[in-house]
């Protein structure tokens, strides 16, 4: 006779599960319409710098809005490319933008700036060891943090080529092996995760643009690409259970300018 | 992965070890993993033991969670660009080099990548009080060149001495010395004061050991110092400069297309291609990537020891515009 499975868990644990969570639908309209939703799971693979549009996202993620201004952010940087300061120069240029010409506008930029910033939560990682404690450790930073409704990757893949030794993992498995620990905490405090891995980072057998055998836990998949023709563009091709599309950005005056043709 | 041994505490005794081992619970991410009442049962410890091993993990290794404000205070407090000290690359590239970050230069054999991180060398050390860390992998940092460069500047022996007594040079061969100097720099069991950059100079030429190697232990390599320097560029506020190069081939298929066709044309066909080395992998890691292109000047005589290089933003994780270049002037007596 199998054992009774138990699930132990404290007071503060169940609060938090059991808590509302901040709702982040519709945060990014023009990638993911009216979603996405608690607990849903969204992939990034890049060929280009993902700074801009990551920088973009959490920005309107955290920026205070009529439906909610609550909303907190956790960013687990392993690959340490996205550049702070340009991060503070978006916020700083949409939060001005947005209240300079509202009711808001008694309320001093600086302090919006502060309190949008406070909602957001950094988690730098140098080592494949300090990513896989941090991963279980989630469980504690998510329940002291409520509020968080978001939790992006940048990468999930900076560590692969650390931890492989004679026998060399296939980059699919490593991937959903990872997922796997992370869903478990996705789906008990109902958090939305994107996470970005470079474009190569996928095995052999996989046919470039097909799905892995591990798109099942994807309701998101976006592919950045970089085009440098005539123009400077920046193309986003979006999957998800709903169908595809594709966008495109340049970069002006310092923000992101979507159109939706080239 | 850190074996459990390393945690020290006292529940988790030689048997309990060893009962974690006969049962694959070898390392803190196996601990982790394995359900705690699963770990109770294995251990013979209480549940509240089982739970304080793991906090214990979390507090030594786990990373520290920072909150967004404290931004704010590193973007006043920390300088973000190191000058370059050369006008028109400071120029394309916003202010300099940027700290925190991973830099590629890369280019064609001969096209002045060194000439240049030395000439950036001196600039740095010359107009702030910061040291340079100079990684030489190919053996041929020259001491006479640096003080032939500031000779021509006009230096004084003393000027001369103070300059180069600021870059500090090491000599590293194999990949595994380059790891373990890093570690021991995270580690301050070696120390550069008032440390603002390192070059080094070059990458490829330790990795090439690793060539073709099936293992793939070269890009465990690569992969391990990435992230000593990433750390390094965090923690320190410095600039890691890499020097790439270049391979040029020259694809023959377009040239087999028309076989009827003349010399001239068939010149034509030949399309000359341009990739940077260390693969895939590393194209992904540099924040900002440089690249050099040698101006062939057909006016210009082969006893001339200038060239013009031009210098050309290939990525950026801050910049607006890539593709934006300038010309530089390459030297034996310094690059303007």
């Amino acid at each position: 006779m199998a054992e009774p499975k138990f699930v132990i868990e404290s007071g503060m644990q169940l609060l938090a599960r059991l808590t509302k969570k901040p709702n982040i639908e519709n945060f990014y309209p023009i990638l993911f319409k009216s979603g996405p939703k608690n607990t849903d799971v969204i992939e990034i693979s890049n060929d280009a710098d993902t700074s801009w549009l990551l920088i973009d996202m959490i920005s309107e993620a955290l920026i205070p809005n009529k439906v909610n201004d609550s909303v907190q952010v956790l960013l687990i940087i392993t690959d340490g490319n996205l550049n702070y300061e340009l991060f503070l120069n978006v916020l700083r240029s949409k939060i001005s933008n947005r209240f300079s010409q509202s009711n808001e506008n008694i309320r001093h930029i600086e302090t919006i700036i502060q309190e949008t910033l406070s909602k957001l939560h950094l988690i730098e990682i140098f080592d494949a060891n300090q990513f896989y404690v941090t991963i279980h450790n989630l469980d504690n930073i998510l329940m002291e943090h409520s509020n968080i409704s978001l939790v992006i990757f940048n990468s999930l893949t900076a560590f692969y080529w650390s931890e492989q030794s004679f026998k060399i993992t296939k980059m699919d498995l490593y991937v959903k092996n990872l997922l796997q620990i992370i869903q478990k905490f996705i789906k008990e405090y109902k958090i939305t995760c994107v996470y970005t891995r470079p474009q190569y980072f996928i095995s052999s057998n996989t046919c470039e643009g097909q799905s892995s055998s591990y798109i099942m836990v994807h309701q998101y998949q976006i592919n950045l690409t970089y085009h440098n023709d005539d123009i400077e563009m920046y193309r986003v091709d979006v999957k998800s259970r709903e169908g595809q599309f594709t966008r495109y950005f340049k970069i002006t005056d310092g923000t992101i300018k979507w159109t939706v043709e080239y | 992965m850190q074996a459990l041994e390393v945690l020290k505490i006292s529940s988790l005794s030689e048997t309990v070890l060893k009962s974690l081992s006969q049962n694959r619970i070898s390392t803190l991410f196996d601990f982790l993993d394995e359900e705690i009442t699963k770990l109770s049962a294995i251990t013979k410890l209480d549940i509240s033991q089982v739970l304080a091993i793991r906090n214990e993990i979390f507090a030594k290794f786990s990373a520290p969670l920072a909150n967004g404000s404290s931004l704010l205070v590193k973007s006043i407090i920390h300088k973000n660009k190191l000058n370059t000290g050369i006008q028109s690359l400071d120029t394309i590239l916003d202010g300099g080099f940027p700290t925190g970050y991973i830099t590629e230069i890369c280019g064609l054999a001969d096209s002045g990548k060194t000439q240049l991180c030395l000439q950036i060398s001196i600039n740095c050390v010359k107009q702030s009080d910061s040291n340079v860390l100079y990684v030489d992998t190919k053996g041929d940092f020259s001491a006479i060149r640096i003080q032939k460069m500031l000779d021509a500047y006009g230096c004084s022996p003393k000027e001369m001495a103070l300059i180069m007594f600021k870059i500090k040079v090491v000599h590293i061969w194999t990949m595994e010395e380059l790891i373990d100097f890093f570690k021991h720099l995270k580690k301050e069991t070696i120390a550069v004061e008032k440390l603002s950059m390192i070059i080094i100079d070059s990458l490829p030429c330790l990795m090439f050991q690793h060539l073709g190697d099936d293992s793939k232990i070269g890009l465990t390599f690569l992969n391990t110092f990435v992230n000593y320097a990433r750390y390094l560029c965090k923690e320190l506020n410095v600039g890691v400069i890499c020097v790439n190069i270049q391979t040029r081939w020259v694809d023959m298929d377009a040239a087999d297309l028309d076989d009827e066709a003349d010399t001239t044309d068939r010149e034509h066909l030949y399309i000359e291609k341009k990739s940077r080395c260390l693969g895939k992998y590393w194209s992904h890691i540099p924040a900002l990537v440089i690249k050099l292109d040698k101006v062939h000047d057909s006016n210009s005589s082969d006893t001339e020891q200038c060239s013009k290089v031009d210098v050309m933003v290939v990525k950026s994780n801050s910049l607006t515009n890539f593709n934006l270049k300038c010309i530089l002037n390459i030297c034996d007596l310094g690059v303007t």
